[in-house]
């Protein structure tokens, strides 16, 4: 009887311990900062207060009359008592956490990339196949300068499926499976080369009917493209 | 009597059947394709009326901005402003085509939503609004009440009128405006300085065809045919030529440019080489070459593999501070190490002496602003290009955070975190995301 006492006392001192350890591991700091305190927690809390535009002094280390007045500032900002002292809820409120893991951020894959390429490689397929190699770069590079023309819209996909904007997207050619040579001018284009030099229009001057397409400058032709601006 | 009868009635009745057959499917066909226009017609009008009610919002919120005097609403207003010019930006992309005054109104709203995070950055960092700013606000405001003007004349009829016209689609009264946008100069990727490429920096004399032949073939050496092929009146006019190496296995679209007389691109126009030796083989053929080709202090960066080609990217170090913006691609053959591809435009462009200031900040200083926990693999000093064309002083801090690779630039100067890159290495290379919509490679392109 006796030291089944004894046993649950020790036990129940364990799990208390534990569970205090588990709570002060989440987000409370262990010990109180203040004027005077050091290291690299103090450190943490100066970054902070410089980014926020609190303080302005050296990221030190050394919790110095500069650091509490920024202290007081941002806790007078935060609604919280203005002591000068990091507690728990200032520490808190400026997003420190301090025994816990770094944010454990996981890693995304890279699928993003190969989807545009995917887009762009089907998209010069459709408009360009047969061409010369250049003139498949010259018109993957001619919708990458319209992503980055304010004058269209801002994302490849965005380029490739505006109503109206390629032939070859309109009447559905844009859904046959292309084939390695489309995604290599794709790829070429999204690499940085242009044979175009930053032509955002090109056109087919024997079966072209917007007479207005034929006022604008022309920068190259290419096979039986004529690449303006 | 019977008999003859009994002759027509067979084929006239299956001829009957086959008409009325044509028919009821003609019917459908109409139908269905009613259906369709409608179902277009209603997804477009659904883009216009959302593109009419976020101008609006854009005229209220710019309103209400000209008269509140607190950061803090600014901010609100202004990320307001932001969020409605993007969004009608993309319902205007999904309109049909509507010629120069569509791309006027995009380019436009465009800038508006520039505008707008440009001067939200400046808040961020404790700078107000200034005069300046606010006579851009003011001018794009006017332009706002315009374009908000033109929606309401553009209303289809109401009431008794209503029932009699047929209604066009009214996205198309888009194509009858003329709206007098302003040209607008500010600090972003949009402003009209920004529209036209910098050739401060692109130096030399004129060339004449001969010269542009002979120094490409310098550059190439030995054992091409050069042809002459096409010029280039665009962004930067070249002379164009087409290169034959002596094997015959294809050739070279290659362009030098007329002012400077040098080779900017060259590209590989024939199917690519099948893959035999190793790539850190063709690696090191790459840093060969470009040293080879004249320019000094370039460093590789990033390579990627391709179909029977090694991608490398180099950029200009200048003392121990990377430059990002002067880059040279390089692609080399997997077959032989020999040159395959060629992209010096943006050095070209870029490429000049710069006067570097001394950091303000030491590397300790500056690793001391990155968040805490993180681990730093490799730093080094750069100088990174702003969406604006100027260029500042960064330490790059290579990061490892639970086991994903990041690039932080810490401004030198001031100790402000001025872009993070995340960093997505596959079986090809590396890749660089700026954000899920821009997948980069190579770095700063």
């Amino acid at each position: 009887m006796h030291w089944k006492k004894i046993v649950s006392i020790v036990l129940i001192c364990t799990l208390a311990f534990l569970l205090a350890g588990c709570d002060y591991a989440l987000a409370v700091p262990a010990t109180v900062l203040h004027w005077g305190s050091r290291g690299g927690t103090v450190n943490e809390v100066q970054r902070r207060l410089k980014q926020w535009g609190y303080y302005d002094g050296a990221v030190d280390g050394i919790y110095g009359t500069g650091t509490s007045l920024a202290v007081k500032e941002f806790q007078r900002k935060n609604g919280l008592t203005a002591d000068g002292v990091v507690g728990e809820s200032t520490a808190k409120a400026l997003g420190i956490r301090l025994k816990g893991s770094s944010a454990g951020a996981s890693a995304g894959g890279g699928g993003t990339g190969s989807r545009d390429l995917e887009l762009l490689a089907r998209a010069v397929y459709a408009e360009a196949r047969g061409e010369p190699y250049t003139g498949q770069v010259a018109v993957a590079a001619v919708i990458l300068n319209r992503v980055e023309s304010p004058k269209f819209p801002n994302t490849i996909a965005g380029v490739i499926y505006q109503p109206g904007a390629f032939t070859a997207v309109s009447d559905g050619q844009i859904n046959m499976s292309h084939g390695d040579e489309a995604r290599r001018a794709a790829r070429d284009a999204l690499n940085g080369w242009d044979p175009s030099y930053g032509a955002l229009f090109y056109y087919n001057p024997v079966t072209a009917i917007d007479p207005w397409i034929f006022n604008l400058p022309i920068h190259v032709r290419i096979g039986k493209h004529v690449f303006c601006k | 009597m019977k008999h003859k009868w009994m002759k027509y009635a067979l084929p006239l009745l299956g001829a009957v059947v086959v008409l009325g057959a044509l028919v009821n499917w003609g019917l459908r066909e109409r139908q269905k394709q009613h259906d369709y226009k409608a179902y277009m017609d209603n997804l477009y009008s659904k883009s216009y009326y959302e593109l009419v009610g976020h101008v609006q919002n854009i005229q209220t919120d710019l309103e209400k901005l000209a008269v509140s005097g607190d950061p803090e609403q600014n901010w609100i207003l202004l990320s307001n402003v932001w969020r409605h010019a993007d969004s009608a930006q993309q319902d205007l992309g999904q309109l049909p085509e509507l010629g120069v005054p569509g791309s006027d109104m995009s380019k436009y709203l465009n800038q508006v939503s520039d505008f707008c995070q440009v001067i939200m950055q400046r808040l961020s960092r404790r700078q107000p609004i200034d005069v300046e700013n606010q006579e851009v606000l003011d001018t794009l405001l006017a332009s706002c009440v315009q374009v908000v003007d033109s929606f309401t004349t553009g209303q289809p009829p109401q009431g008794e009128e209503a029932l009699t016209t047929r209604i066009e689609a009214p996205y198309q009264a888009i194509q009858q405006t003329s709206i007098e946008y302003p040209h607008i100069i500010y600090d972003g990727p949009f402003s009209e300085t920004r529209l036209s490429p910098d050739m401060t920096h692109f130096s030399g004399d004129e060339v004449d065809v001969e010269t542009a032949r002979r120094h490409l073939s310098a550059f190439l050496g030995d054992g091409y045919t050069i042809e002459r092929g096409l010029d280039t009146q665009g962004d930067v006019a070249t002379w164009g030529f087409y290169a034959i190496p002596a094997d015959g296995s294809g050739q070279f679209y290659a362009s030098v440019s007329v002012v400077g007389g040098r080779v900017l691109t060259l590209l590989w126009d024939s199917p690519p080489p099948q893959a035999v030796i190793d790539e850190e083989d063709a690696y090191q053929a790459a840093i060969d070459l470009v040293a080879d080709k004249g320019l000094r202090g370039m460093v590789p960066q990033y390579r990627q593999r391709e179909e029977g080609m090694l991608l490398v990217t180099f950029a200009y170090q200048q003392g121990d501070v990377l430059c990002y913006a002067d880059q040279v691609k390089v692609q080399v053959s997997l077959a032989d190490g020999s040159l395959m591809g060629w992209e010096a435009t943006n050095y070209y462009m870029a490429h000049h002496r710069r006067d570097i200031p001394d950091p303000e900040l030491s590397a300790e200083e500056a690793q001391a602003m990155l968040r805490q926990g993180l681990s730093v693999v490799d730093r080094q000093l750069a100088m990174i290009p702003r969406p604006t064309g100027e260029e500042i002083l960064c330490y790059e801090f290579k990061i490892d955070n639970g086991g994903q690779t990041y690039l932080i630039y810490i401004n030198a100067m001031t100790g402000h975190e001025e872009e993070i890159f995340k960093l997505v290495e596959n079986e090809n290379g590396m890749l660089i995301i700026k954000d899920t919509n821009q997948v980069v490679n190579p770095l700063w392109a």
